[in-house]
């Protein structure tokens, strides 16, 4: 799985690049417009992560120049700008998914990974994770096959540890993959607790090796 | 009290001191000049009577009009006299006021005295005649400056009260341009340039603290991008110990902390600057119903009692964004301000909606504040404080009218639409 980030900001652009790499992607990164140009003239990425403020040019243009030469390709934007109209204006001009900074490095790798498995879906819908099998397109959940019933936000919770395997997500990651983040919940996050108590209450129920820790009460880790 | 009005006053308090003056001296003028003329007259009339007698014609005398008496003592002079005598008139059958004149005359060795009398009209008629006219001419007189005025007034001051409308319309956070009108009077150009010159230089002051704001929120979401990240990695090394971990994890909250209020000065920001343009038809109703479902777990975390009353299907034009905002943001209050096993209350009518919850009553000082940028009702809570006020500035830019009531522990929100 090839991946190209385009981003400016040096510090972010290495964090995004050791965190792909530990993900086992295979990275190419570039600063600016340019670089970011020449990089598509002679390679293909299967994942483009795009900042749309650029120093040398606007990354919607880069947007349009994809979408024309590499159709194959799937591009996240990312961008400090929080307005409605550039998120419109990307997803309008092809970009599959729109995320604004600052954002969680594991929402991160859960967009990418879900764009991913869009792209597989043919045939290649079903997630298997020793005796936990996940059917990503009926969103059902079989335990050494056999069904097992979850609520819509405790599957969602499910997909985000799995597409995070190893990795700690923080209650807040987690908050605002599941609630968006218009809402603040800064003050409590015990109802997270909840969901996490009755998923995995569900699963060990059904047989399941308990794989979500707990970390430091700070967030958790699945795998 | 209007120019118009005081400047009317002032004409008809001086035109009222004038009429009186004018009234006086033209009076005292008109009887003096009739008083000389009728003396005159007199004077002449004796002569004439004196004529007649030297000529040998037989006068009688014509009481009270002339009468002539033999004087037997002959004066030592020539003697004449004016002056006003009262007489019984028998035709009028009334005492009347008589003016008369005497003079003696020497004819031969007889002393002959004139008198001719004329009666006077009397002063009130002169008043009351005199009076009435200056009075209706001074009458149409000031009716004609206070029309005249009241026309010059509309003409003259137009542009004046013109600019004066649109500079009450002044809003800077707004994208609509005050344009002044010109005028051809000095003053009221040297006004409209000046208030012109100053509009601009508040203006561009008050686009470059905003522009300075906007610029510095958006300056700081990468760094706390960064930072956030950094901390998330440095989160994923098992081998840190607890003490550390604590260290990091008040970093991590604080930056949570950072970020959120960040976020919403944005936010703020962009809904005065009227940035949410999406104007759609927005049922009320069905957002109200998405946003409980994502709120359902913190309602029922609480204990919550909720109670939905849709009396209506409230449909409004809006920003869809704004208006999902302004209701999450009501509602995430009302679930963080309620107690253990409170109610919630919503009621949606016609052209309003109403949340009300359960909690703690506000000091009358506290309710003042409550849409206050960073207001929090307590300082433990480690919220933003931003959440009503954010509630708040999208009630302004849209027009909505928003009301707070609180007592017997019940805090109501109500939205008019």
């Amino acid at each position: 799985m090839k991946v190209l980030v385009v981003e400016d900001e040096i510090e972010l652009n290495k964090l995004i690049y050791n965190l792909l790499m530990k993900e086992k992607f295979m990275v190419n990164t570039v600063f600016n417009y340019k670089d970011a140009f020449r990089q598509l003239i002679d390679y293909n990425f299967d994942v483009i992560i795009l900042d749309i403020g650029l120093p040398d040019g606007n990354g919607l243009n880069l947007l349009n120049d994809i979408k024309i030469n590499h159709p194959d390709s799937s591009i996240i934007i990312i961008s400090a700008k929080n307005s409605l109209d550039d998120k419109l204006a990307g997803l309008d001009k092809g970009a599959d998914d729109y995320l604004t900074k600052p954002f969680h490095l594991s929402e991160l790798i859960s967009r990418i990974r879900a764009i991913i498995r869009r792209k597989n879906f043919e045939g290649k819908n079903i997630f298997q994770f020793n005796e936990l099998k996940i059917d990503i397109q009926s969103n059902a959940v079989y335990i050494n096959n056999i069904e097992l019933k979850l609520t819509k936000k405790e599957f969602q919770l499910l997909l985000y540890f799995i597409s995070n395997k190893n990795r700690m997500i923080t209650k807040d990651a987690v908050a605002e993959h599941l609630w968006g983040d218009n809402i603040d919940f800064v003050d409590n996050y015990d109802f997270i607790y909840t969901h996490i108590r009755n998923l995995r209450k569900k699963l060990t129920e059904a047989g399941c090796n308990d794989y979500i820790k707990t970390i430091y009460g700070l967030g958790y880790k699945f795998g | 009290m209007k120019l118009l009005n005081k400047s009317s006053l002032i004409y008809v308090i001086v035109s009222i001191v004038i009429f009186l003056i004018t009234s006086v001296l033209f009076y005292k003028l008109i009887t003096f000049t009739i008083n000389n003329e009728n003396d005159e007259k007199l004077k002449v009339n004796n002569l004439r009577v004196f004529h007649l007698i030297s000529k040998n014609h037989d006068v009688n005398n014509l009481p009270p009009i002339y009468e002539i008496t033999e004087l037997n003592k002959a004066p030592s002079f020539s003697m004449e006299s004016y002056k006003d005598t009262l007489i019984y008139d028998d035709i009028e059958n009334d005492i009347e006021l008589f003016r008369e004149y005497k003079k003696t005359y020497k004819l031969g060795s007889k002393t002959l005295q004139i008198t001719t009398r004329q009666i006077k009209l009397e002063t009130h008629d002169y008043f009351n005649s005199i009076g009435l006219s200056i009075f209706i001419s001074f009458l149409l007189l000031i009716i004609l400056i206070l029309v005249l005025n009241r026309i010059i007034f509309k003409n003259i001051w137009f542009d004046f009260y013109y600019n004066l409308s649109q500079l009450k319309k002044i809003s800077f956070s707004s994208t609509e341009d005050i344009i002044l009108k010109d005028s051809n009077i000095k003053e009221f150009k040297d006004l409209k340039d000046i208030s012109e010159s100053m509009l601009n230089k508040l203006k561009q002051e008050y686009l470059s603290l905003k522009e300075f704001t906007e610029n510095a929120s958006h300056e700081i979401q990468t760094p706390l991008a960064i930072i956030q990240n950094n901390i998330e990695e440095l989160l994923q090394d098992t081998t840190i110990d607890e003490q550390k971990i604590r260290n990091i994890q008040s970093i991590y909250f604080n930056i949570n902390r950072l970020k959120k209020i960040n976020k919403n000065l944005l936010l703020i920001s962009k809904i005065e600057n009227q940035q949410f343009k999406d104007v759609e038809p927005i049922n009320v109703n069905h957002i109200l119903n998405q946003i409980l479902l994502d709120l359902n777990d913190l309602i029922h975390q609480k204990d919550i009692q909720l109670k939905c009353v849709f009396k209506d299907e409230l449909i409004i034009k809006g920003s869809k964004t704004l208006i999902e905002i302004l209701i999450t943001n009501l509602l995430t209050n009302a679930i963080k301000h309620n107690n253990l096993n409170g109610f919630i209350n919503i009621e949606i009518n016609k052209n309003s909606l109403t949340i009300e919850n359960s909690g703690i009553d506000l000091s009358n000082d506290q309710k003042k504040q409550i849409f206050k940028r960073f207001y929090k009702s307590s300082s433990n809570s480690s919220s933003v404080g931003l959440g009503l006020n954010i509630v708040d500035s999208i009630c302004k830019s849209n027009n909505y009218k928003l009301e707070y009531f609180n007592e017997n522990g019940k805090h109501k929100f109500i939205i008019h639409f």
